[in-house]
């Protein structure tokens, strides 16, 4: 890597925005890899960074990991913008990600956005009103080929997908209130 | 056929388009195939950056192979048949190209790089003449990445030449690759400029008209211009470069490659500091004062003017200052008429103020190429990437390539763009005392005596346990250890000391020293007598009555304020150059309008005393004349012999035989400790403030290295004085009895030691007295 390690030192702006939690995270990652290869512990790093800020990564907080991993700025941009799982705009509190790759798309992953898009009111890409759900622009193939179609809701694996059973999932979606604790 | 026995173990047999080479092992098919002269279409691919493999347009067809390869990621192996133009191949080209065209824009008749594309070219070759795409094209968001690249992102086709440039070479990380698939986009992080100053290499780099030159923009074609010979008339490396030229006047330059000096790259001073030919205050025709006032005139009378004025005093009262950006053969006349004249008040050192060291050559003890082999670098006062941006780019391949450890002594912590092993930050007295304590440190470490007067300053210095690392790291017989000295040490005070402890350093570590050249041709100045018997100081301190000034103005001076005094202080000021600010017009009395070294041909030395020569480029604006010619008339109208020159060829083979000295570094001397009872002053020439070009180069100016009226302090001195950012405030240095005052902004930069302040040269402060008063407000 042709990296060159930031000498200024700056952390004014990692310390004011990054929590002691998703620091500690940031340094678990780091201490996985060599000290020259900190780069490896962007994408960790950028899933705490996320889950601190309300789902999402704005500008100011991208710069903030790269700043406290004493990396360039725009190799946080580059990795947030390129995988499907980092926002980089405002989303909803659940985010439904249905896989739209070769073997989903043969098995109907077609039909099941259809579905999902009316069930919803929004297309894929957009936050439902309330902003409690965003359905992912196109997720790519998340190695389950075997259940397809599939989709992954907050990460998690949900396979065979029928239409009658995305609407399982919306409904207990609604039972969820905001703040993400189950409704009883 | 060769029999693969016969090679030697380091190299293999291939064969391409049935063409047999012997091409060393482990290189790429594209770089054997350009070493012998077979083209491969490429566009991501450039032999000075990594292989990103990504454009995919150099696909060839390998024997035994299923399917076509990239070239320039395919290594070779022994006895592999390529094909460059079989059908597989062709056919996987020409596939390439039209997916590469699907985005790109049909904008070639307003873009700046037609004719002189890259993809333009291989599309012609590999092409469809009609597109089968027909659905609407990607369209990208220019930003604004400062006044020297100007984007169209919309043309670009993402080969990322310039991602990888920038973390290579410069190590700024200022462009990425943002998005994913087909939405791929070459940006910066958040909106930011490009600062790099080597950035305007990605002009060249980029293969369409995404990234294209902003001065030149929609200036001239490609077609249209002609191409000459340039040397670098910044820096002391001596850059090979073309100037292209329209109509005479050169609109744009460009590296040419030159593997022992500037490789592929140039500076962006070296690129665009040319462009500051045309400022307001060049001067196209002869220039007299009469009772103050300013009149054009013809040359004879100008000549007559100016040579009645040098002939009203006699030649110990007669001095010439001369910059240093200047030809040989400009050098080797103003020498050899006012040695002619019996005049010994000459000096071309104008930014020095300790002369204690005798005029020399620099002393260098290694090429260029063996800066990447070093193992330990010590700068010694020293901006690098700034003094000489191809020596910092050097220091920063060895630092990555080589694993070199490289630590500093500064004034300022700057940030390199290479990591630091130890950099040692103190004010500008303290620092020498560092430098000090690592000589005290070897001296233990080898049980040196320490004689002599060097040695008994080093004595008295402190011994630190950090240095003590940096120092075994320097005694060890396996490490090639080079200190460059730069142009802090040149102009501090204590030079003379700086480079003694330096040569101290270097015999007791055999250690290689680079000493850095101040400006183009300080090297030619040199060797062509222009530090006669009495230095620039003692020429301005003394009661001098005449002035010839060669291409210099009072920026130049180490002390601006003072220079102007005792230029307007002297009964007469001949002023020989191409530019006149407000400052040297009103010291001046008769200007004669000399050449840029664009426009005049003429040899130049660099750092490494080697002669380059340069073609003139331009034409020589309005009524400007070479300097040359115009010295031999002067010598003709003040009766000195010998200057029958009818072109510029005579003097270049009358100095041909020169002898060079190779420059040795004096170790004796009485060496005193410098004291500042307020604060310590570091006063540097900003990047782009060097010499009379650069400062008038608009986009340069623009850029965020240009000076500043910010006294940078830390903040501890900020809090102790109460003072906040952008605060007005006084700095006032007392010069041997003379009060130098401005008003400047404070801007809090904890870069700069505590108790130190720090301001751009161009403020008129100067460097030889160190201690400076700071009170708040403006001047009273």
């Amino acid at each position: 890597m042709y990296q060159v390690n930031p000498q200024d030192n700056d952390k004014t702006l990692a310390n004011e925005l990054l929590t002691a939690e998703t620091k500690t995270i940031m340094d678990n990652w780091l201490s996985k890899y060599p000290i020259d290869q900190r780069r490896s512990a962007l994408i960790g790093s950028l899933h705490a960074a996320q889950d601190q800020n309300g789902g999402w990564l704005s500008k100011e907080i991208m710069q903030a990991v790269a700043q406290y991993l004493e990396i360039p700025a725009i190799w946080a941009y580059e990795a947030a913008s390129f995988y499907s799982m980092f926002f980089t705009k405002p989303c909803g509190k659940h985010k439904i990600a249905i896989c739209t790759n070769i073997s989903c798309m043969l098995n109907g992953a077609e039909d099941i956005v259809a579905h999902t898009e009316s069930k919803l009111g929004i297309k894929l890409g957009e936050t439902t009103e309330d902003g409690h759900i965003t359905l992912v622009k196109e997720e790519e193939c998340v190695a389950a080929c075997v259940g397809a179609p599939v989709l992954l809701l907050d990460g998690h694996y949900h396979e065979n997908l029928t239409n009658d059973q995305i609407d399982t999932l919306i409904e207990e979606l609604k039972h969820h209130s905001i703040d993400g604790e189950k409704a009883q | 056929m060769t029999d693969q026995s016969n090679i030697p173990d380091n190299m293999v047999r291939i064969e391409i388009d049935d063409k047999e080479m012997i091409v060393p092992r482990g290189s790429m098919v594209i770089e054997a195939a350009d070493d012998n002269g077979i083209n491969i279409p490429r566009f991501c691919y450039h032999k000075k950056l990594s292989i990103a493999a990504n454009c995919r347009m150099c696909m060839v067809d390998v024997e035994k192979v299923p399917k076509p390869l990239p070239a320039c990621a395919t290594p070779v192996m022994p006895d592999m048949k390529v094909f460059t133009k079989s059908k597989r191949a062709i056919d996987a080209q020409r596939n390439v190209m039209e997916f590469i065209l699907i985005n790109h824009p049909l904008d070639c008749p307003i873009c700046d790089q037609g004719g002189e594309c890259e993809l333009q070219d291989v599309s012609m070759g590999y092409g469809r003449g009609i597109s089968r795409y027909v659905d609407s094209k990607r369209v990208a968001i220019d930003e604004n990445i400062g006044s020297l690249v100007s984007t169209d992102m919309t043309r670009c086709i993402t080969c990322t030449r310039c991602v990888r440039y920038l973390d290579e070479i410069t190590g700024s990380d200022e462009l990425g690759g943002i998005g994913r698939g087909d939405r791929v986009q070459i940006g910066t992080a958040v909106g930011r400029s490009i600062d790099s100053v080597m950035s305007g290499n990605i002009i060249d780099l980029c293969p369409v008209g995404a990234l294209t030159n902003k001065p030149f923009r929609y200036k001239a074609r490609a077609w249209e211009l002609m191409s000459a010979d340039g040397i670098s008339m910044h820096d002391a490396i001596g850059s090979n470069l073309y100037y292209h030229t329209r109509h005479g006047k050169i609109l744009r330059t460009v590296p040419k490659d030159n593997e022992a000096l500037n490789e592929a790259w140039i500076s962006d001073r070296d690129r665009f500091g040319v462009l500051g030919q045309d400022a307001q205050d060049r001067i196209l025709k002869p220039m007299i004062k009469q009772a103050g006032v300013w009149s054009e005139v013809e040359w004879p009378k100008a000549l007559d003017f100016a040579v009645k004025k040098l002939q009203a005093h006699d030649n110990k009262n007669t001095a010439v200052l001369t910059g240093n950006q200047s030809s040989n053969e400009e050098y080797h006349l103003l020498h050899k008429l006012f040695k002619s004249l019996g005049c010994d008040n000459i000096d071309y050192r104008l930014g020095q103020s300790d002369f204690s060291q005798p005029h020399r050559l620099p002393r260098v003890d290694l090429t260029l190429d063996e800066v990447g082999q070093s193992d330990q670098i010590v700068l010694i006062g020293s901006n690098v990437t700034h003094e000489q941006p191809i020596l910092g780019h050097r220091v920063r391949q060895a630092w990555l390539k080589n694993k070199a450890k490289v630590s500093a002594f500064n004034p300022k912590q700057y940030l390199f763009n290479f990591n630091m092993f130890h950099h040692f930050v103190a004010n500008q007295i303290d620092w020498v005392k560092g430098l000090g304590s690592l000589a005290h440190c070897v001296a233990d470490l080898k049980n040196d005596s320490l004689d002599g007067d060097l040695g008994a300053w080093i004595k008295s210095q402190n011994t630190d346990e950090n240095l003590n690392n940096l120092a075994k790291q320097l005694i060890n017989k396996d490490n090639n250890v080079l200190f460059i000295i730069g142009q802090i040490s040149n102009n501090h005070p204590q030079a003379g000391l700086i480079k003694a402890l330096t040569a101290w350093l270097s015999n007791h570590t055999s250690g290689k020293v680079y000493e850095m050249a101040t400006g183009a041709n300080s090297v030619g100045a040199e060797i062509f007598g222009m530090g006669a018997q009495n230095n620039v100081s003692d020429i301005l301190k003394s009661d001098t009555k005449s002035y010839l000034v060669y291409q210099a103005e009072t920026d130049d001076f180490n002390n601006p304020y003072l220079a102007h005094k005792s230029l307007e202080a002297a009964e007469s000021v001949v002023l020989m150059s191409s530019f006149a600010d407000e400052n040297m017009k009103q010291v001046a009395d008769v200007i004669l309008p000399i050449g840029l070294g664009s426009e005049i041909a003429g040899s130049y030395f660099n750092n490494f005393s080697n002669n380059q020569y340069c073609p003139p480029a331009s034409k020589l604006p309005g009524d400007t004349k070479p300097g040359w010619r115009v010295l031999r008339v002067l010598a003709n109208l003040l009766d000195v012999d010998g200057f029958d020159y009818d072109n510029i060829a005579e003097i270049t083979q009358e100095i041909e035989k020169i002898k060079i000295h190779p420059g040795h570094i004096n170790q004796d001397g009485k060496f005193n400790d410098l004291q500042a009872n307020d604060y310590v002053l570091f006063t540097e020439s900003a990047i782009y403030d060097v010499d009379m070009l650069t400062r008038r180069s608009e986009a340069l100016q623009e850029t965020v290295h240009a000076s500043t009226d910010n006294v940078s302090l830390h903040s501890s001195v900020a809090d102790k004085l109460n003072l906040e950012e952008g605060q007005e405030v006084t700095l006032s240095q007392d010069c041997d009895g003379v009060l130098i005052q401005e008003s400047l902004f404070v801007a809090i930069d904890d870069t700069i030691p505590d108790g130190a302040v720090y301001v751009h040269k161009c403020m008129g402060f100067g460097s030889d007295v160190l201690n400076v008063r700071l009170t708040a407000g403006e001047i009273i």
